[in-house]
């Protein structure tokens, strides 16, 4: 299988990832409970796997780098700290149901919807900046969109909630590992992201960056201040009820050394330039409509198109048979459909991953190309 | 032997505090709490040698790391240390 659904999860890791998890698996138990070796070895790693997360997103303090399952769990904290009934929310008009269905679940919230049009972040910035100008209680954004692979203008959003004074919580779920995702440049109150994405660990990981005290979304055994009945009020125990997800951890912070290896700036050119690949093959097929930035300046590794007259979901069903993987439909962000106009229609998503090739590209685009004359002779 | 035991918040914490004092010089393990001296419960702490614990409290008041409380610990047991 030629497989091009990184944006869901990355299905090719790193072979120290897979190693780190056998061995997390044999060795370790569970972080701070116990003076022997299987527990302190948990504890290292833990311990290694904050630090190293800390250094790569410009964090002073490894104990505000928490573990979560994946990056929904991360976000659940983040918007049920920030926004409470009858919150003023600002948005942007890309966001994943991650962020959408708990903002949801929180009775009477006014949201502002920033709708911009698609790879326009000069415009999506002064947009942001005249919805602050009404006032806000919490600014929502993510880097990338998780459909349409367009950057959003986080630095300049983030300078603005700053002058504004109003916290913000970055969805880096398609962006960490990717592009640059700085705390200390945009001292958001949250960063969310997960660890089975562009950073190469296993599913069930993802890290919340805090630099905002934090409400608990879970309470439980923390191996710490036992006695106590209300959870620990430091990081990272105060959000890490339970037992830890060792093998998972293990595995993301190998993860995380292969991205820091090979760099952040060169795992995005490769993604960009096998999507710009793809996007060139694409467009000089008969009926195709891609989403993307002409130079893919403004544009990860991420590229959505439609097919006239074709169900999004038949031709991703098609591709899957003939051994290319694909996401088709909405990709759980029916906000950002809205927001470009494919709401109905649904996208095909092609998603890259610095494991792929172009001669895989170059495979894919020749299967795409025999279904459509399929359609055709039909 | 003696030794002092700084008792940190998390034991996450303890282990940022031994890595700090480890670029101090210092050496420090870091262990769960005796359970006589964990008044909330388990807790974890950073052990250093009698003769260290100065120089790894300066190390440590240099960041914002502060411990939540220090013993001294002898052939008497452990004695609160004040600072």
């Amino acid at each position: 299988m030629i497989y091009f659904d990184a944006g869901a999860t990355t299905l090719e890791k790193p072979e120290s990832v897979r190693h780190a998890m056998a061995r997390a698996v044999a060795t370790m138990s569970s972080p701070g409970r116990g003076n022997y070796p299987a527990s302190q070895q948990a504890e290292e790693t833990a311990y290694q796997c904050r630090s190293e997360a800390a250094e790569l997103f410009g964090m002073d303090s490894p104990e505000n780098v928490v573990f979560t399952g994946n990056a929904t769990h991360g976000l659940n904290v983040a918007i049920k700290t920030l926004v409470k009934s009858g919150s003023r929310v600002i948005i942007s008009g890309y966001e994943h149901n991650a962020v959408t269905r708990p903002l949801h679940s929180i009775p009477n919230v006014r949201m502002t919807v920033v709708d911009t049009p698609l790879f326009q972040p000069g415009q999506m910035a002064a947009d942001f900046a005249v919805a602050l100008k009404q006032g806000a209680d919490v600014v929502i954004c993510n880097h990338v969109s998780n459909v349409f692979g367009c950057i959003q203008p986080v630095d300049e959003i983030a300078r603005l909630c700053h002058r504004h004074r109003v916290p913000l919580i970055v969805d880096a779920s398609q962006s960490a590992g990717v592009l640059p995702v700085r705390m200390d440049e945009w001292q958001a109150a949250f960063i969310a992201m997960p660890g089975h994405k562009g950073l190469y660990g296993p599913q069930g990981t993802g890290l919340l960056l805090c630099n905002h005290d934090t409400h608990t979304l879970m309470e439980g055994g923390t191996g710490s201040l036992s006695r106590q009945q209300e959870m620990p009020g430091d990081l990272p125990d105060r959000l890490e009820a339970g037992t830890h997800n060792m093998p998972g951890i293990a595995g993301l912070l190998e993860g995380i050394r292969f991205v820091k290896r090979r760099g952040v700036d060169k795992i995005c050119r490769q993604e960009q330039n096998l999507t710009a690949y793809a996007a060139r093959r694409l467009e000089l097929m008969d009926g195709v409509k891609l989403f993307c930035d002409g130079d893919f300046l403004n544009q990860t590794g991420v590229l959505s198109f439609i097919v006239a007259n074709r169900d999004c979901e038949e031709v991703g069903e098609k591709l899957a048979r003939r051994g290319i993987a694909v996401r088709a439909g909405l990709q759980c962000a029916p906000l950002a459909h809205r927001t470009a106009g494919t709401l109905k229609s649904g996208t095909i998503r092609f998603s890259a991953s610095v494991f792929n090739t172009m001669s895989q590209v170059d495979r894919f685009a020749a299967e795409l190309q025999d279904i459509l004359r399929e359609n055709v002779k039909m | 032997m003696d030794y002092y035991l700084f008792i940190a918040r998390s034991v996450t914490q303890a282990q940022h505090m031994a890595r700090i004092l480890a670029n101090c010089g210092i050496r420090a393990a870091v262990l769960r709490t005796p359970v006589s001296l964990s008044e909330q419960g388990c807790s974890h702490a950073v052990k250093v040698r009698a003769e260290k614990w100065n120089a790894a409290l300066s190390c440590l008041n240099r960041t914002q790391l502060q411990p939540l409380h220090i013993y001294h610990q002898d052939a008497n047991g452990y004695s609160e240390v004040r600072v």
